[in-house]
């Protein structure tokens, strides 16, 4: 079960989940981002992973996706707080070259804001 | 009788047994080479197909190796099961022509012919293998002639000898004694026209009743059809159909001939034993015409309810997922005269076996394994088959006349299909260690990270292939880049760091998984790198 959590701060979407991605949650927020993609016209996203259990493949897939189509888009995408199990898999699975990784989810929303 | 007697027999069967060997070995060497393509120019349609399987049958005097060489016809696509089993109707009348021609007495023919195979074995050139495979084929043949020629004088004696005489005209009508020693024989030896041949050297020596000949006859097709049945019980889907069929064509004939010899003695219908006598001359030869007409009412009636067992066959006995994996798509069509349609046709077989990779991986998620039905072993051996035909398309395409941007463009499809191999060979390695020793070495965490890290790039590959992108082979790239601080971290982690694994066992296993993770990887860069230079574009996307 996957819960969704979403702010704004700086023109930069936070998404904070809480619970585990899996292939069915993993598609509602699929939805949920391209909603605020296309309909609100956004393109700066951090995802707070710090409430977060495991993460599957199906989750990593769809981080993967979301960061191609925001990169194409000139838009940026980080993911902040990950626990141990996520932040080893999210290395295993080369995705920390692609998507910027904060331990600190304020340094990740400072970093967007003022750009690096 | 004395010892004389017995040497006689013995001799004699020896003999028969050593040509039949010799004479099946050489003409299935000979033959083999030439068995596929008589199948694939000549089986278009039933008849053109039982022909094929005539030949087939004739030059390998095996019915058996006819049919169980459809199989792998079948599998690579070149037959359908429809179109194969009039060829199995073909190969089982085929081969039983040795028995018409065995029946004939060539007299002292068999004595030049064991000479000429001398001559040949002493003089001829050995190390040509048509000199060889002649020399066999007539030394084969001459020696089953002279076999049975010595079983028939050796066992002359009997005809005078009052035990014999009792048993034959106490058994005379005994038409069911008879069949079941026929079905019984043919079973323990594996091979029905043998023992006919046998059959029909006592018949021409006198020893035995025509009409019990028959039914002996008969009876050793329904022999070798129940003992064609029992191995069927080793192989499973469309062998299993194949072989299946092969018993029927040996059985369906007992059905309709047993019946019609009994009409024909008792109610004196002129049938098969009047064909017989009108074709041949002698109580052997006619046997003969008797074997060979019993091979073809058995094929004819199968042609005939042919659409109504094929739903049966794939109803009991449905192809297996290994069969259907393993069968070629794209590659059917595959000609060397176009090369750039072929070199279409290699690319999307091998995109096809490359996009199977992250199911070696679902048969370890929990999620999906439940409704797995394939095991890893079964999946790598059948894109094994499948990889074996790519590169065998690849290298006929090579030795064509190509310009340069073809051979270029093969190459890199050439790199890939190399590539496809190892990523097979490492992903089976990953997920038989993990099966071994899952529940008794490994750390849960370890094992979910890798596998779930792994299953995303396999997927990233497929993703890649299916959109032909190279916009997601440059992610690819980066993401499988450069990995021996992450390969460090994990050995700090798991090795070092860990008190669970105290065992030397436990700590190589996780040595093994990360070699192999760490081998994927090259493998998937590798892959990633090709695809990418094969649409033209270089990596530039990493997050500084």
């Amino acid at each position: 079960m996957l819960k969704i959590a979403k702010a704004k701060e700086h023109d930069v979407v936070i998404l904070v989940l809480e619970g585990e991605v899996d292939k069915v949650s993993s598609k509602r927020l699929a939805q949920h981002v391209r909603t605020e993609i296309v309909e609100h016209g956004e393109r700066r996203f951090i995802t707070d992973l710090s409430r977060l259990g495991n993460l599957s493949s199906n989750g990593l897939r769809l981080f993967l996706n979301i960061a191609k189509y925001l990169q194409n888009m000139e838009g940026e995408f980080a993911v902040c707080g990950p626990g141990e199990q996520i932040k080893e898999v999210f290395e295993l699975a080369g995705l920390t070259r692609i998507i910027p990784m904060y331990s600190d989810c304020s340094k990740a929303l400072d970093h967007l804001t003022h750009g690096h | 009788m004395g010892i004389n007697f017995y040497a006689h027999i013995f001799a004699g069967l020896g003999l028969f047994f050593v040509g039949i060997n010799v004479l099946s070995d050489h003409l299935k060497s000979f033959g083999k080479p030439y068995v596929a393509g008589i199948i694939k120019t000549l089986a278009k349609n039933d008849l053109a197909a039982i022909l094929s399987g005539v030949i087939a049958g004739t030059i390998t005097n095996s019915g058996k190796a006819v049919t169980f060489s459809l199989t792998g016809f079948i599998t690579a696509g070149m037959l359908t099961t429809r179109a194969a089993l009039p060829i199995i109707i073909g190969g089982s009348l085929g081969s039983s022509f040795l028995v018409l021609w065995v029946s004939i007495d060539f007299a002292v023919l068999e004595l030049f012919i064991l000479g000429v195979a001398g001559i040949l074995f002493q003089f001829g050139d050995m190390k040509s293998t048509r000199m060889k495979l002649l020399a066999g084929v007539l030394l084969g043949l001459g020696l089953i002639f002279y076999g049975l020629d010595m079983l028939k004088g050796g066992a002359a004696p009997l005809k005078d000898a009052p035990a014999f005489i009792a048993f034959v005209s106490d058994a005379r009508g005994y038409w069911l004694t008879a069949f079941a020693l026929g079905a019984i024989g043919a079973f323990i030896t594996q091979s029905g026209s043998s023992l006919s041949i046998i059959v029909i050297a006592f018949v021409n020596a006198g020893l035995l009743d025509f009409d019990q000949s028959v039914m002996f006859v008969y009876g050793t097709n329904v022999g070798s059809g129940i003992s064609t049945a029992m191995l069927s019980l080793g192989v499973a889907g469309t062998a299993k159909q194949m072989v299946i069929f092969h018993a029927l064509v040996k059985l369906a004939g007992s059905m309709v001939l047993i019946p019609l010899l009994y009409v024909e003695v008792y109610l004196g219908v002129p049938l098969a034993k009047a064909l017989a006598a009108k074709m041949a001359e002698g109580l052997g030869p006619q046997i003969g015409v008797i074997y060979l007409s019993y091979e073809f009412v058995s094929g004819m009636l199968l042609l005939v309810l042919m659409s109504a067992i094929i739903p049966v066959l794939n109803y009991f006995f449905p192809p297996t997922q290994e069969e259907k994996l393993s069968a070629i798509k794209y590659l059917r069509n595959f000609s060397t005269r176009s090369p750039e349609l072929g070199t279409v046709h290699i690319k999307k077989e091998l995109a096809r076996i490359i996009k199977r990779a992250p199911r070696y991986l679902d048969m370890l998620r929990d999620e999906i394994a439940a409704n797995q039905k394939i095991r890893e072993t079964i999946l790598y051996e059948a894109n094994a088959a499948v990889q074996k035909e790519i590169q065998e398309c690849i290298a006929a395409l090579l030795k064509t006349n190509l310009n340069k941007r073809q051979t270029d463009q093969l190459l890199i499809q050439h790199t890939l299909a190399e590539a496809s191999v190892t990523l097979d060979k490492k992903l089976l390695q990953f997920v038989k260690t993990i099966r071994e020793h899952k529940k008794s070495i490994l750390p849960d965490e370890f094992v979910y990270n890798l596998t779930e890290s792994l299953h995303l790039m396999l997927f990233s590959v497929t993703e890649c292939i299916q959109v032909e992108s190279s916009f997601d082979a440059r992610y690819l790239v980066i993401m499988t880049e450069n990995r021996d601080r992450v390969v460090e971290r994990l050995k700090q982690k798991y090795l070092l760091g860990s008190d669970d694994l105290s065992n030397t066992a436990a700590r190589k296993k996780v040595i093994d998984l990360i070699l192999c993770y760490e081998q994927i990887l090259w493998t998937l860069n590798k892959i990633a790198k090709t695809f990418a230079a094969d649409i033209g574009q270089s990596p530039s996307l990493a997050v500084a």
